[in-house]
């Protein structure tokens, strides 16, 4: 970036409330003001200061008092299009909102920003995956910058204790973006008296990372929890004999996910399930598919096989490993207790799952009469105490009675259902039959959210022989829309 | 104890003659009052302003030594009040609050002040809430000063000329009889930059100095006869003392350029991104060097007639830049000069957009399109254009770089908000009912209109909730829910809601919001808050006020408790005699409440004391992703992340680490039937002994339990 001291630099800072954008404007100030750099910034705080997108402008003139003039700089008070020299973003998205502000352009514009992502509402709670892809983001803004510097600073913030304020002043000081000394910059973070060594320390790593000093970049990916059975050996054997190549991995996973939701009988009924799957891939030209169509239902099939019944919760909610994960998730250290409460509110019908057919069909037909228990049973179970521990451990040891429950025979009805459809349609058009096994997806919740997924589900596979692949995919996905 | 404090930053406040002073705009503002020795001041909090309230507050002591009373008025009519106390006397006082609606609320005493006049100098303050980061509708203040005659301020964003315009105001006010309107947009009120302080001073009189003897005038009460000379005073008499003292102490500024047969008319607030479109079309320098002559109008109320005659004067065209509309400025120029001979053509809104804000792009486009028509002599176009391709290509490709638009960043409810159970309890209560009409009010529940929530049908004024209620309600078949917040209420919504649907006996639900604070503005106090956080010696409670007006059905409900909210109102919708029905959603706003809590935790934690920390989370393999949670709470905290399971498609749901435990997670988790994934951990730091020996016995035995769970069959 050129300095000319014919006129102030531009910058913008994009932030969202709680990262401190307000306070990285106050030590950019400081910083350009100790080094007898003219200062002028202001901002729009919006109606409310704590959420939403705000946006900071500060303009900084070199060397001012050499200009010798009795007149004053004259600030814009607000970014002008094309007119940008630096834009700091503290999220990737803001990055992008800055883009198409017009703020970054070629000839003009450094971008320091921290590639991470923070959801916005419209990502969040859309019932499909909308979120945007940071790469996607940057690779645009780097088309349309002179210079993009980025990198995770929300988990470089999180590495250091610090907060992402801290971590993207340190970056902009390690990528020489501004013709100052790094003690220039520390020093505005010790005048501000705001959390002294926390911000230091942030802006150690963001300096490091930024002028190339380190490249061991701090990562928030959280690790998936390991079956704790595994498939027989011949089990694994036969698979790997079944299928192509490709998809070995998956079922692995597959079959380990089954083995541990039940028993290796049930893993056997996965990959009977799946090699009628396979034959019919190949009967309609699977090969040069890639074999997709089994790749797929794979997929859904371990899904659909390992619903999530009140023994599987049970289950999941008492297992050393999620102890672990609790406290590591709370960020407790050794020496702190940590209480657990899980919230349960269970209905008639999964209560009933457990029971045999019969008697669960008595049950629910009473419920139906009189109404009983159709608002759920609201429980809160202490799991770190011991009684509420086994309370949970007695309900996930009924496992072994799974395959005689109601619930099991309700599920595998379902499945048997959908996998007709499927084979139905992979001998009318292969891509109908692909969409007809991402119809699983629609199933989705417990309770009452997981029956009305399951009416659909059931909805949707009725109309499969009538349609074709693309009014399916349609169909499919404004019913996943309609559901929220 | 408001949100933001300027404890530090109001010691500038005492700078002497010559120091510099830096700081931002309504701390500027804040100086220049005490530099021209005000006696009192009064104001209602809004944006852009609301920080202004917070440095008066904080700048009790200051405030103190120079004998100036302040007062958080209840709302901005009790403020503009206020200002009678200039009519017989010789006491300078100002008064502050948001634009375009606080000027609404204080309409009455205001032309009121204007019709007697005044004796002290008046400085009516206003926050010109306009374009980008505004809250309310777009209008102008212009209209107000011009129906009620008074003159109009409107300085350029910089430090040195805002201060000068307030001390400008005391003095025309003096000189002119007539309270002057000072405005400031919303970048000028938090624009940070410096100026060359001078000494505060006293006002002539104050609480130390009290005045001795009371005035009587009966032509400065506004009844007939005062008010029929009064009308006829402002023309014959405080309009040419204007109009005097603005020209003979050059308010407005002629600046000179090269292009002399082109001009440029432009109201002072908007000035400096005039000056940077030029800056980019290469006619000006950023030092404020333009080539086109520019006639810059620190008053825009009134305007000066020869100065205009004498700028337009031997020029072709003249571009008037003014914000907003209906364009008051630009018709006034037209009308004055017709008939003087001068045949300059006069351009506005013709070339410039008619509504919105105007940012720099804008301008640009206008100016352009002005020269291109005016075709000064000197300018080469072509030039200036083949460079605005050039820039406009490279913008474009930017704005069209991404394939769609980003999403929005709306405003919404905090962390661990309290008002977000209430909207869900009013959410549930609309899945078992159906939709019902919901009258909003201001205030942060207004974010109750958006996303997830997307409750609430209008809302017409602060306080107004209820009372705008009362023409639907009997031609609507279902009960109607109102709501208001406990800012709004004691600003009016006591009587202009509560007390008239009392007296009128209308039917419906009234849901009053009590957070404890003026929240949305940054936590001012209100008669409600609580007294030790307030610091007042009074609390009010909102409970006793309903039933002091004669409401009978009265509900207080803790705002989390979704399952109570959730039958109250399901009570008060379907309960057959009629009347008012009013809730009280009482739980303090989650911000300033963590603000103490964790202060507090903080404390405790480093003198080794027992402290809890509680909050939420969500076990990824158990959540299936359908985000039903997100859709009944959109807090900020509960967002979503990869799913760690390499099985499963699509993101789960996650609790971050900023949960303040609020516990709303779990409550919706039974009260909606969400889903078995959330926990409630709570984190003991410095357990007692016993506390630790009995978290040893369980972890031993249900470690010993897990140790024989069932492995491979």
């Amino acid at each position: 970036m050129d300095h000319p001291d014919t006129r102030p630099i531009r910058i913008v800072i994009g932030a969202m409330g709680g990262e401190g954008g307000g306070l990285l404007t106050q030590w950019m100030a400081d910083l350009c003001e100790s080094q007898n750099f003219e200062v002028r910034y202001t901002y729009v705080p919006g109606v409310a200061q704590r959420t939403g997108a705000t946006t900071y402008y500060l303009e900084t003139w070199p060397n001012f008092s050499e200009h010798n003039t009795n007149q004053s700089m004259v600030c814009a008070l607000m970014p002008c299009p094309g007119d940008v020299d630096l834009v700091l973003s503290t999220e990737a998205v803001e990055a992008g909102r800055a883009l198409q502000a017009g703020f970054i352009t070629r000839s003009r514009t450094t971008v320091v920003s921290s590639s991470h992502r923070a959801y916005a509402v419209a990502e969040k709670a859309s019932p499909r995956d909308v979120r945007i892809d940071p790469e996607y983001l940057l690779s645009a803004v780097a088309a349309q910058c002179q210079r993009l510097v980025h990198f995770d600073m929300a988990a470089c913030a999180a590495a250091t204790g610090s907060i992402i304020n801290a971590v993207l002043f340190g970056a902009v000081a390690g990528a020489g973006v501004l013709p100052f000394s790094r003690q220039a910059f520390t020093a505005s973070i010790q005048r501000s008296s705001v959390a002294v060594a926390a911000n230091l320390a942030g802006f150690d790593l963001g300096f490091a990372i930024a002028s190339g000093e380190s490249k061991d970049l701090p990562t928030t990916i959280t690790e998936s929890s390991p079956a704790r059975a595994q498939p027989t050996t011949q089990a694994l054997a036969a698979m790997k004999d079944t299928f192509p190549p490709d998809i070995h991995d998956l079922l692995r996973m597959a079959m380990e996910r089954l083995a541990d939701y039940q028993d290796s009988a049930y893993v056997q009924l996965y990959l009977n399930r799946l090699q009628a799957v396979l034959e019919a891939d190949r009967a309609n030209g699977g090969e040069q598919h890639g074999y997709t169509l089994t790749r797929e239902t794979g997929r859904w099939l371990v899904r659909l096989m390992a619903y999530d019944d009140i023994i599987r919760v049970a289950d999941l909610k008492t297992r050393r490993q999620r102890f672990a994960r609790l406290r590591e998730e709370v960020r407790a250290n050794e020496n702190q207790i940590v209480r657990v409460v899980d919230y349960f509110k269970p209905g008639t019908d999964e209560l009933v799952s457990i029971l045999s057919p019969k008697l669960a069909k008595r049950v629910l037909s009473f419920s139906a009469r009189t109404g009983f228990g159709n608002r759920g049973f609201p429980i809160k179970v202490k799991t770190d105490t011991v009684s509420g521990f086994l309370a949970l451990r007695i309900i996930a040891g009924l496992r072994s009675r799974r395959t005689r429950s109601y619930r099991y025979f309700k599920e595998q009805a379902a499945i048997e259902n959908w996998l007709r459809q499927l084979l139905g349609a992979a001998r009318r058009d292969y891509n109908l039959a692909l969409e007809a096994a991402a119809c699983a997806g629609l199933v989705k919740g417990y309770g009452q959210t997981h029956l009305h997924s399951a009416g659909r589900f059931e909805a949707i596979l009725k109309k499969i022989p009538q349609i074709d692949a693309s009014a399916l995919r349609t169909l499919r996905e404004t019913t996943l829309d309609t559901s929220a | 104890m408001a949100e933001r404090s300027f404890s530090k930053e109001v010691q500038s406040l005492r700078n002497r003659d010559g120091e510099i002073f830096r700081g931002e705009g309504v701390l500027a503002v804040t100086k220049a009052l005490l530099q021209s020795g005000v006696s009192y001041i009064g104001g209602y909090q809004g944006s852009p302003i609301s920080h202004m309230m917070d440095v008066l507050n904080d700048a009790a002591e200051i405030r103190r030594e120079l004998g100036v009373h302040f007062e958080n008025a209840a709302s901005e009519a009790a403020a503009a009040a206020m200002l009678a106390a200039s009519i017989h006397y010789p006491l300078r006082g100002a008064v502050i609050w948001k634009s375009t609606v606080g000027t609404n609320v204080a309409a009455d005493a205001l032309a009121n002040v204007a019709s007697a006049g005044v004796r002290g100098g008046v400085l009516v303050i206003v926050g010109e809430d306009y374009g980008e980061g505004s809250s309310i509708m777009q209008e102008r203040t212009h209209a107000f000063a011009a129906k009620s005659q008074m003159w109009l301020l409107d300085p350029r964003p910089d430090l040195p000329a805002i201060v000068a315009a307030v001390e400008h105001g005391f003095e025309l006010s003096e000189a002119t009889n007539t309270p002057v309107m000072l405005m400031l947009r919303i970048r000028a009120c938090h624009v940070y930059g410096s100026f060359v302080a001078k000494d505060n001073r006293p006002g002539q009189y104050n609480a130390h100095h009290p005045l001795e003897q009371a005035v009587f005038d009966y032509n400065k009460v506004v009844l007939p006869p005062s008010s029929y000379q009064q009308e006829q005073l402002k023309i014959t008499e405080r309009w040419p003392r204007a109009l005097r003292f603005i020209s003979t102490n050059k308010l407005n500024q002629s600046l000179p350029g090269d292009y002399v047969d082109i001009g440029i008319i432009v109201q002072g607030g908007i000035y400096n991104a005039l000056n940077r479109s030029l800056e980019i079309l290469s006619l000006a320098d950023a030092l404020g060097n333009s080539k086109i002559p520019i006639y810059l109008l620190t008053v825009t109320y009134p305007l000066i007639p020869e100065e205009i005659r004498a700028f337009c004067a031997g020029k072709k065209a003249v571009l008037v830049i003014e914000e907003g509309q209906p364009n008051y400025i630009e018709q006034s120029i037209k009308a004055d000069l017709h008939g003087t001979g001068i045949d300059t053509q006069i351009h506005g809104k013709n070339l410039l957009p008619t509504a919105g804000e105007y940012k720099t792009r804008i301008l640009i486009t206008g100016i352009t399109r002005f020269l291109n028509g005016a075709t000064p002599a000197g300018v080469s176009l072509a030039t200036m254009e083949s460079a605005q391709q050039q820039a406009t290509r490279e913008i474009s490709d930017s704005q069209t770089a991404l394939e769609f638009p980003v999403p929005a960043r709306p405003p919404g409810f905090c962390i661990g908000c309290p008002e977000r159970p209430l909207f869900s309890a009013l959410k549930l209560v609309q899945q078992e009912l159906g939709e019902f009409h919901v009258s909003g009010d201001i205030g942060c529940h207004l974010f109750s209109t958006l996303p997830p929530f997307n409750i609430g049908q209008h809302t017409v004024g602060y306080g107004l909730g209820l009372a705008s209620s009362s023409g639907l309600a009997p031609n609507f078949a279902k009960p109607l829910i109102s709501i208001m917040g406990d800012g709004g209420f004691w600003h009016n919504g006591l009587t202009s809601g509560v007390a008239n649907a009392v007296f009128n006996g209308d039917n419906g639900v009234l849901l009053i919001v009590d957070n404890g604070y003026a929240a949305a503005t940054g936590h001012q106090a209100i008669p409600s808050t609580d007294q030790a956080r307030s610091g007042n010696p009074v609390q009010m409670t909102i409970e006793k006020a309903v039933r002091g007006v004669g409401a009978q059905w009265v509900r207080t409900i803790p705002s989390y408790d979704v399952k109570q909210m959730v039958t109250t109102l399901t009570e008060a919708i379907s309960q057959s005699p009629p009347g008012l029905k009013i809730i009280i959603s009482q739980g303090e706003c989650q911000l300033a409440r963590q603000r103490r809590v964790k202060q507090a935790h903080q404390e405790a934690l480093d003198c080794g004391a027992r402290a809890l920390r509680v909050r939420l989370g969500i076990d990824p393999d158990i959540c299936t992703g359908d985000r039903a949670c997100v859709r009944l709470s959109g807090c900020p905290s509960l967002t979503v992340k990869d799913n760690p399971d390499p099985l499963a498609d699509g993101p789960v749901a996650v609790i971050d680490n900023q949960c303040v435990g609020c516990g709303n997670c779990g409550v919706m988790a039974h009260q909606a039937g969400l889903c078995p994934s959330f926990f409630e951990a709570t984190i003991i730091n410095n357990p007692s002994w016993r506390e630790r020996t009995i978290s040893n016995v369980r972890q031993w035995v249900i470690g010993a339990l897990q140790g024989s769970e069932p492995r491979t069959r």
